[in-house]
């Protein structure tokens, strides 16, 4: 039985030189694809690389509109007086749904409790207020 | 009289008018990037495309030879 089992066995094929010709042109196909990944992957980096180039872009431009800004003269051109209350109406919603999003990241663990104190949270969050009250500003002039 | 026109000191202006030209040159520098990213992004769709057509190829290959191997 055991000597039965040792004895090697052969399987006729074909063609034989076409089967290898089809294995090398396979692997000469899949070699080609891993040499596109790494090109693809350079790209991908130099992408990454002007997003965050463009980021400090944008940064540089927002600050220069507030040095702008500040360099115009002061005038009684000014958000109504009731904007205040508005603004301040704005910030204790915000900071309602702070709360109420820090309450849900407190339940769950792992990767969203590290969101809870992520920076890029709190950035998103000062520009959506900024934003709104950039609106109110326009709203309040038109 | 919140449209009454109003008035700039010229050192002012002239920091305004510096400050307009770096805007307009950080804009122009945005769309730039913005151009380079987007041709980047339809090289990698391009790509991307090309893959999928080339593994298709693959595969196909691979099924020939499987039948020249597993079922002679």
């Amino acid at each position: 039985m055991n000597k039965t089992m040792n004895e090697d066995l052969y399987t006729r094929i074909e063609n034989p030189v076409f089967t290898r010709k089809q294995l090398l042109e396979t692997s000469k196909l899949v070699v080609l694809l891993l040499q596109k990944f790494e090109l693809f992957k350079e790209k991908r980096k130099r992408r990454q690389e002007l997003l965050e180039q463009l980021k400090v872009t944008l940064k540089e431009t927002h600050d220069l509109l507030d040095k702008l800004k500040k360099e115009m003269p002061q005038t009684k051109i000014r958000v109504k007086s009731q904007m205040p209350s508005k603004i301040e109406k704005m910030q204790k919603i915000s900071k309602i749904q702070k709360i109420k999003n820090s309450g849900k990241e407190d339940s769950e663990e792992g990767e969203e409790n590290q969101n809870a104190v992520n920076p890029k949270n709190e950035t998103l969050d000062e520009i959506e207020n900024a934003l709104k009250d950039l609106e109110l500003k326009l709203k309040a002039l038109s | 009289m919140d449209n009454a026109p109003v008035f700039i000191k010229i050192d002012d202006y002239k920091d305004v008018v510096d400050i307009l030209n770096i805007l307009k040159a950080k804009i122009s520098e945005g769309k730039s990037f913005l151009d380079e990213i987007s041709a980047l992004k339809n090289e990698e769709d391009v790509e991307l495309e090309q893959w999928t057509q080339e593994l298709i190829d693959v595969e196909r290959k691979m099924e020939t030879l499987e039948k020249s191997l597993i079922h002679p």
